[in-house]
């Protein structure tokens, strides 16, 4: 199917009442979760899988991927306007988005954003169309060695980016990856950790546990502190209008962050924060008229991150469409999303369920196109959500997790693993363990054992598997650098610094 | 203003000391699981290799040495005893809501449950009775007669009515 053919195929189902109603819903919901802090684009997406389940699977996937982008939209509201990130691709909004807001200029900071990020959302669809059926086409060359290894090296990647502590994210990722391996296996039957219970037999489901680590924790949280949320100005609409040489600033800014954006979505590893930091990091050298305002309220110091946040949501979902290997729990959760539902992502996707994948990607062009002119005038709205007392939202938070819980398998103990994910999210947490590689360990496990297995199985046993194939051979080749190559250069720069610093000390003598 | 007891480095030791020693007995629980034949193809290989380097990464995370950079106190902290109670209140309730889940069912316990957390979320007693019976219908109604979701009724109501 060619280009064009695929969308319009999509357009024919992205418009039909449900799924423009399930990409309303999931946008509107996700702006909701992204404009208050704390419960995060994850912790809103797996409060509301199980209720996508009992919709058609395109109808799910377009609710869901309304939840993450809408989320990521709404995440720069509080960021400008209380300097509190509504999720982490926000973080660096904080900076100069905040700073620019106390300038006064609090509603045009909203409008550029709003507008960027409209603008950094098409440019991402229409990357994501193009690329998606290409790699796609290419990976029908891949087989189980190739699958296997880049599971691996999207799992490093996030092991090796994430968080402050490689070693503590490899345990995490490996717990994960554990969790994952009990239960009944489906090719030989036999039950593996389930010490004849048959509720482990049936092995523990992602929703329970990602909802727990991120969705409860985060309320026994906010339950725990009772700070409630906090306040924020009202913004009119008619301050929301920026002036000509404001918009002259945005524009360059957002394309190059949507580019970035783009291209580091499409990369193993956390792509929304290191896209945010690298746009920044871009506008800040290339300036040279405005450097000296980053920090105190540069346009292009929240323009640029904000596009290449809203880019990454959208290109994060190629390697899943079109390879079935997510590269973020996000993506990861969208993948389950597809399993529960009985579809198997991979490159034979875009080939037996062409309906998916492209009525979800005309399904975002819709959904853009109603964040804008949604959120703009509802910002009113956004900001008044924050003052909505906890108590309401809190206890209705608590009871759709249950209920969703439940529904997913008409299992009591899947809201016991919920509670328990949630205790264990609340305490490793405040130890400092990321809870970004137990998810991805969950997903990826399952996906690196079938692929290993299967790959062993071809070569009879032999592991040479893996560097006899070009393609797998460099996979392998790629995950040896992700391992290595970061401490290879902190261990450079300790050395220059060391070096550096015997040297001014030879100096002073 | 409440104390914030610190968590210090020995607290992230106690925990991955925990965490390896269920990586133990998980890695020696994987090596009584088949390895197949070709070797690798059974359900152990996985489990074997994941139980390994959970225990060596467990034991490196718990033993290395101390980054003497961080002080105890940059860690970050635990909850002070009211918030520890009220944290605790708010597992028990969840507990409470799981247990009673089957007895009870999906509307009566959301209301028992949403009345008690918002009294704990400090939101007084009229309006958490008013969310108490306001909400369960809501949620009924979006999930029962809108998603045609099958929820638990309660055993205790089926016995009541069939009698």
């Amino acid at each position: 199917m060619d280009l064009i053919g695929g969308m319009l195929g999509g357009f024919a189902v992205a418009l039909q009442p449900v799924n423009l109603f399930a990409a309303l819903v999931g946008a509107l919901v996700g702006t909701a979760t992204g404009v208050l802090p704390g419960l995060g684009v994850l912790g809103a997406m797996a409060i509301l899988m199980p209720i996508t389940i009992h919709f058609s699977p395109v109808t799910g996937l377009i609710m869901l991927s309304g939840i993450y982008y809408g989320a990521m939209y709404g995440g720069s509201t509080t960021a400008i306007l209380l300097k509190i990130p509504g999720e982490s691709g926000s973080i660096v909004t904080t900076i100069d988005g905040y700073e620019f807001a106390r300038k006064g200029r609090a509603g045009a900071a909203l409008m550029i954003c709003a507008v960027g990020s409209f603008i950094a959302g098409t440019i991402s669809i229409l990357g994501l169309s193009l690329f998606t059926p290409l790699l796609a086409s290419a990976a029908l060359r891949f087989s189980s060695p190739e699958f296997c290894m880049l599971a691996l090296l999207g799992a490093l990647t996030l092991v090796r980016i994430t968080g402050r502590d490689p070693i503590k994210n490899m345990l995490m990722l490996l717990i994960g990856a554990a969790l994952a391996t009990v239960g009944v296996d489906a090719v030989t039957g036999d039950a593996r950790f389930a010490f004849g219970s048959e509720s482990l037999g049936l092995g523990f489901d992602l929703v329970p546990i990602t909802l727990g680590l991120y969705g409860l924790s985060e309320l026994f949280q906010v339950l725990q502190s009772n700070r409630g949320f906090p306040r924020a100005e009202t913004v009119r609409l008619r301050d929301m209008i920026p002036t000509r040489p404001e918009w002259r600033r945005a524009w360059p800014a957002i394309v190059r962050g949507s580019g970035i954006g783009f291209f580091m979505g499409l990369l193993p590893g956390p792509g929304s924060l290191t896209s945010t930091f690298a746009s920044y990091g871009v506008e800040r050298a290339i300036s040279q008229e405005h450097r000296h305002e980053f920090g105190k309220g540069a346009i292009e110091g929240f323009a640029g991150p904000e596009a290449a946040n809203n880019a990454v949501a959208t290109s994060a979902l190629v390697p899943v469409l079109a390879l079935g290997i997510p590269f973020t729990p996000n993506v990861a959760l969208m993948l389950g999303a597809l399993i529960v539902q009985g579809i198997q992502p991979g490159p034979l996707l875009l080939a037996q369920h062409p309906e998916v994948i492209w009525g979800l990607l005309a399904s975002m062009y819709i959904g853009n196109i109603a964040l804008l002119a949604l959120n703009l005038p509802l910002v009113g709205i956004w900001v008044r959500l924050l003052r909505v007392p906890q108590y309401a939202l809190i206890g209705g938070i608590f009871v759709i997790s249950f209920i969703g819980v439940y529904t997913m398998r008409s299992s009591y103990w899947d809201l016991f693993v919920l509670l328990g994910s949630g205790v264990l999210g609340f305490v490793l947490r405040r130890l400092e363990f990321d809870m970004a590689p137990l998810v991805l360990g969950l997903v990826m496990g399952p996906i690196f054992e079938k692929a290993f297995r299967e790959s062993l199985f071809l070569s009879g046993g032999e592991l040479t598997i893996f560097v006899t194939r070009p393609i797998s051979a460099v996979l392998v080749a790629l995950c040896i650098a992700a391992l290595l190559v970061p401490s290879l250069l902190s261990l450079m720069n300790r050395r220059r610094a060391a070096r550096a610093g015997a040297s001014s000390v030879v100096t002073i003598v | 203003m409440e104390g914030h007891p610190t968590i210090t480095k020995g607290h992230v030791r106690i925990a991955s000391g925990i965490l390896t020693t269920i990586g133990a007995i998980y890695a020696y629980r994987a090596f009584h699981l088949s390895l197949g034949d070709p070797p690798g193809t059974g359900v152990g290989i996985t489990p074997i290799a994941i139980g390994v380097l959970w225990v060596a990464f467990g034991l490196y995370v718990t033993l290395r040495a101390p980054n003497i950079q961080v002080r105890d106190g940059e860690v970050g902290s635990w909850p002070g005893r009211e918030m520890t109670r009220r944290l605790l209140l708010a597992i028990g309730l969840c507990l409470g809501f799981i247990v009673v889940l089957p007895f009870l069912g999906m509307v009566v316990t959301s209301g028992l449950f949403l009345v008690l957390i918002g009294r704990l979320a400090g939101a007084p007693w009229g309006k958490s009775l008013l969310a108490s019976i306001v909400l369960p219908m809501v949620f009924w109604l979006i999930f029962v007669k809108l998603l045609q979701v099958s929820l638990p009724e309660g055993s205790l109501f089926e016995f009541v009515f069939r009698s």
